[in-house]
């Protein structure tokens, strides 16, 4: 009955210490590790894809009509770093890091907020999309089409009907 | 004795519309005055075993309240769900507890969420709602909105307090928090001495409202995530089991990629949690260098996982239609190398800390389940394999890449924790063996599938073989790429009644052993919550309110 | 006056060391179980931090619940100046060994009244094994002890140690039993059943927290120090010179406790009627190796 203690003893003396003195000395997560997600204050369009898609609400938006900001909201509080918002963003503006360690005294750093200016509808002058959305959707619509991105949805369809019905884009 | 399939349809087809609704699973529609009949049949007579009962709400579509029963005939590979169809007005329906004693715990959740009345049900008790809470809310209702039930809630004042009694017996309680459970639940234990003469549970500490969350605000598609969170140890399992039921619901073909991507990364899972369980289990009798030591070798597993998912845990691996992640040729490298420590690793010490006498002399011929009772209950899992009974969703019920494999089932027949403690030692090799075949065999291919359309109002049935036994997801898909109702019901559920049976007659010392035993997850069982409602309740000694489990 | 100082200064000497051997006893544990674990003073740590909280007493308290673990304590400490430690000289006089066997009995039985009293389930579990484990250990402890008395035929702990030599065989067999019984006595594994955290939450400690907390770990680790001095006494030869005993003391304290602690890392726990079943069997054992002691006269 003696026996196996011994050989767990000598297995144990065998595997050496594995734990380490964590907080004071770093750990580093592998390759493609989930950690928080960022955005890129430069790169956002503000298209709420990521928004829409977030499982947690995560993400949230808010559009100041009266000053024509829209504002996308990242609340890592509620983030599950699920990689999602990655998956869905047409500009590879947000991104999961392998930044894992987010304890804060500050509820205020779990917050990114991305600022964006947006811009009016030429004939009913709403505001209706973010500046920087309406030039990314230029990049993929022909030339002679782009004079109705500066149009609100409302606004474009009534006008569209009247022209021909262009392609969903 | 009926075997083949086409004689239980016939059979079926005497009480009631057959449905198809994908492969191998059949909806019978009756009356509520066959049901008792026909459960019998099932259960008992062609050995199948009750799996869950899910009630819904579907006045919205057709005016009634639907209960389902699901059974799952292992010999014939077959799930059969008994679909009846609940008045209204009356709201009753026979209960199948007098013949199934496991099925105690399933209706009366329909019972306080619904406020179906299971008639001769022997303790039609509240069960998951707390005591304080209102009655004649029943939350689950698709009339019941949860910010208005919420504000009501909330301005309530009053709780039911209830008074301490006086002892008169010794009681001794486990829980709500207790270290030996790391989580919070209820045991009270009836002790003379040391020796334990009466066992009561009361569990539901921790709802989350996981299916009306899921119901009213998430997407088909965002309900994965959530789905995940179910446990806090095997979530992968639940993750799976719910995009099965969607996509068996909407009949769509997963890439074999991807079937054998959720195959690996649920033996990952498996493993890992047997070696937890191992941990736990030694820990609580008190060799912490086992513990330790089977961590160590688990760290391993996380760390793989945590290389192929992004995450040592919440995998987050799946979408309905397939998985997110691939796994390239030197991930595959990197994890059979890991495998094969782990398993020289285990080789070497878990047996030798199997055969240590404390260990063996506390765990041998302690918490008995006999098989009987085991069938009674309808346990499932390792619970139901230390028992004599071979059940296993993987073998009888194959889903992802698991009709491929080669693995054995293991079986014991003393049903007390040492031979649960030996079904998941075999099974942490089984899967060890079955994580070469997937790694080494993984075709090449998409990871998901093209055209992912989810119809609404279709039902589907989720199997998958959880590391604590069979973990069973229903989805009735709804409009707007939303579901319409999801049940999901953990192993646990089925096995928590069983611990009250092995926990009586034995000594106080042995107590967190047997709980262990059954590997509880209590938060997986309680997936189904409500609100956070602030309750008065200090103390409950009102042994009627408390969950008998018989 | 200079005896007493003696004693007083070896006291002082224990009380230091007592906490700084379980902090190297947890390091050795944590290497053995493959964990860094913590600094050999934590054990140090952790008491300070224990004595600068107040403790919170229960609802139904009593006063044997309040003051036992400082009669404990006291006992200890009165109990390690009666063996010889550092320096050869202790408090002697005749019969010195029975007050011995006292002291030690009488803190087991201190802490179970205390912690019964507290009112806790727990507790009353914790005391209830903590009694019949104490009341075997005790008598199996006072059996060892009568043996040496008669091995010696002395009542005085200075002419009974060292016990060997003369290397009889009796006097080893009783050695090595007071051995096993001063490892059960220290609630090592498998032995630790009063306490055991996972089934009882801490048994008989439950109850208690800040000071009177840190004044029974105190003492558990001063009743560790204790026997293993008396072990220590048993075996350590007359003949060493008076400058090197403290060394060769503290060395083989040292040895005993790293023995016990490698030990106590591969056992689980037994349950409590396993563990009485054990230490019964060495009653007749015991009976039969104090009957050789006495004929070898
Ligand atoms: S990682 Fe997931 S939870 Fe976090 S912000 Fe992105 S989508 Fe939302
Ligand atoms: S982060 Fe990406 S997806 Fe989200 S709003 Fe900005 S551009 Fe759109």
């Amino acid at each position: 009955m003696k026996t196996p203690r011994i050989d767990i003893f000598k297995e144990a003396l065998k595997t050496g210490v594995v734990t380490k003195k964590y907080p004071f000395e770093p750990v580093e997560a592998p390759e493609g590790f989930r950690g928080k997600p960022s955005i890129d204050f430069e790169k956002c369009i503000g298209c709420e894809a990521c928004v829409n898609i977030c499982p947690p609400n995560a993400l949230s938006v808010e559009i100041d009509t009266k000053r024509g900001i829209k504002r996308v909201m990242l609340f890592l509080g509620r983030c599950i770093f699920c990689g999602r918002c990655q998956d869905v963003c047409p500009t590879e503006a947000i991104k999961l890091s392998r930044e894992f360690e987010l304890s804060s005294l500050n509820s205020k750093d779990l917050y990114q907020i991305v600022e964006l200016k947006m811009a009016k509808c030429k004939i009913c002058g709403r505001y209706y999309a973010t500046v920087r959305q309406i030039l990314f959707t230029a990049k993929n619509v022909p030339k002679d089409q782009r004079p109705l991105l500066l149009l609100c949805d409302e606004c474009r369809s009534k006008v569209s009907a009247k022209h021909i019905s262009y392609a969903r884009w | 004795m009926l075997t083949s399939i086409t004689e239980i349809l016939n059979l079926l087809k005497k009480y009631g519309k057959v449905e198809k609704i994908h492969k191998d699973t059949y909806v019978v529609e009756i009356s509520p005055g066959k049901v008792r009949e026909l459960c019998e049949i099932l259960h008992w007579k062609l050995n199948g075993h009750f799996s869950v009962t899910v009630g819904s709400d579907e006045r919205p579509v057709n005016g009634y309240f639907g209960v389902y029963h699901v059974f799952l005939l292992d010999k014939q590979k077959l799930s059969v769900i008994v679909h009846v169809k609940v008045n209204p007005v009356t709201l009753k329906i026979p209960s199948i507890t007098p013949i199934i004693p496991g099925a105690n715990w399933h209706e009366r959740e329909a019972h306080d969420f619904f406020g179906i009345f299971f008639e001769e049900h022997p303790n039609l008790e509240r069960l998951i709602l707390p005591y304080d809470w209102p009655e004649g809310i029943h939350p689950l209702r698709k009339d019941v909105n949860v910010r208005e039930l919420r504000y009501k809630l909330l301005k309530k004042e009053t709780g039911l307090v209830v008074e301490k009694k006086a002892e008169e017996e010794y009681i001794v309680p486990i829980g709500p928090y207790h270290p030996a459970l790391h989580e919070p639940e209820y045991f009270e234990l009836y002790v003379e001495g040391e020796k334990i003469v009466d066992a009561r549970y009361k569990g539901f500490h921790v709802h989350r409202g996981i299916e009306k969350v899921a119901e009213e605000r998430l997407t088909i598609n965002q309900v994965p995530f959530i789905a995940e969170r179910i446990c806090g140890i095997c979530g992968y399992t639940h993750n799976v089991a719910y995009c099965q039921a969607v996509e068996n619901a909407a009949r769509i073909d997963v890439p074999l990629r991807a079937k054998y991507i959720r195959s690996i990364l649920l033996e990952i899972e498996r493993v890992h949690s047997h070696l937890l369980w191992f941990g736990v289990l030694f820990h609580l009798l008190g060799f912490d260098t086992g513990f330790m030591m089977t961590w160590l070798v688990r760290e391993k597993i996380m760390d793989l996982a945590e290389i192929l998912t992004g995450n040592r845990k919440n995998y987050g691996m799946n979408l309905v239609g397939g998985v997110r992640r691939d796994i390239n040729e030197e991930k595959i490298k990197l994890s059979l190398e890991t495998l094969d420590y782990v398993e020289y690793k285990l080789r070497k010490i878990l047996d030798k800390m199997l055969k240590l006498k404390e260990i063996t002399s506390r765990t041998k011929e302690i918490g008995l389940l006999s098989r009987e009772e085991a069938r009674k209950l309808s346990v499932v899992g390792p619970v139901a394999r230390a028992s004599g009974i071979s059940t296993d969703v993987r073998r009888y019920h194959p889903y992802a890449a698991y009709s491929e494999l080669e693995f054995k089932v293991p079986v014991y027949d003393a049903g007390d924790v040492y031979s649960r403690a030996l079904v998941r030692y075999d099974e942490i090799f089984e899967s060890i063996s079955m994580l070469k075949q997937l790694l080494k065999n993984i075709p090449k291919g998409d990871l998901t599938a093209e055209n992912v359309k989810v119809p609404e109002y279709r039902k589907g049935l989720g199997l998958t073989e959880a590391p604590r036994g069979e973990n069973v997801h229903l989805v009735i898909t709804g409009r707007e790429n939303k579901v319409y109702r999801w049940r999901p019901r953990a192993p646990s559920y089925n096995n928590v009644p069983s611990t009250l049976v092995m926990l009586k007659g034995e000594k106080l010392a042995d107590a967190p052993a047997i709980i262990a035993s059954i590997d509880p997850c209590f938060s997986c069982t309680d997936h189904v919550v409500v609100i956070d409602v602030r309750t008065n309740v200090k103390q409950v000694l009102r042994l009627k309110e408390i969950a008998r489990g018989k | 006056m200079e005896y007493i100082a003696i004693v007083l200064a070896n006291i002082v000497a224990i009380l230091i060391i007592a906490p700084i051997i379980d902090g190297i006893e947890r390091k050795i544990k944590a290497k053995l179980q493959c964990r860094k674990g913590p600094p050999i003073l934590q054990t140090w740590y952790d008491l300070v931090k224990l004595f600068r909280r107040p403790s919170i007493v229960t609802e139904e308290y009593s006063l044997a619940y309040v003051i036992s673990p400082y009669i404990i304590f006291a006992n200890m400490t009165l109990a390690l100046a009666l063996v010889p430690s550092f320096t050869r000289i202790s408090l002697s006089f005749f019969g010195d060994i029975i007050v011995l066997v006292y002291l030690i009995a009488s803190s087991s039985i201190f802490l179970a009244i205390g912690s019964i009293s507290s009112g806790n389930v727990f507790a009353t579990i914790g005391a209830n094994r903590e009694i019949s484990l104490a009341t075997l250990s005790k008598l199996l402890m006072a059996l060892v002890l009568a043996t040496f008395a008669t091995l010696k035929r002395a009542l005085t702990l200075g002419s009974i140690f060292p016990i060997i030599p003369p290397y009889t065989l009796s006097a080893i067999i009783s050695i090595i039993l007071f051995a096993i019984i001063a490892y059960i006595d220290c609630y090592k594994l498998p032995f630790d059943i009063p306490e055991a955290e996972p089934e009882i939450i801490d048994g008989i400690l439950v109850e208690y927290s800040g000071k009177s907390l840190g004044v029974l770990k105190y003492s558990t680790y001063l009743k560790r120090i204790l026997l293993f001095t008396i072990i220590v006494d048993l075996i350590l030869p007359r003949n060493i010179p008076t400058l090197l005993l403290p060394i060769s003391y503290f060395t083989f304290l040292l040895a005993l406790s790293i023995t016990y602690v490698c030990v106590e890392t591969y056992f689980g726990r037994l349950r409590i009627d396993q563990a009485l079943k054990f230490m019964k069997t060495m009653v007749p054992i015991l009976l039969v190796v104090w009957f050789i002691a006495y004929l070898h006269y």
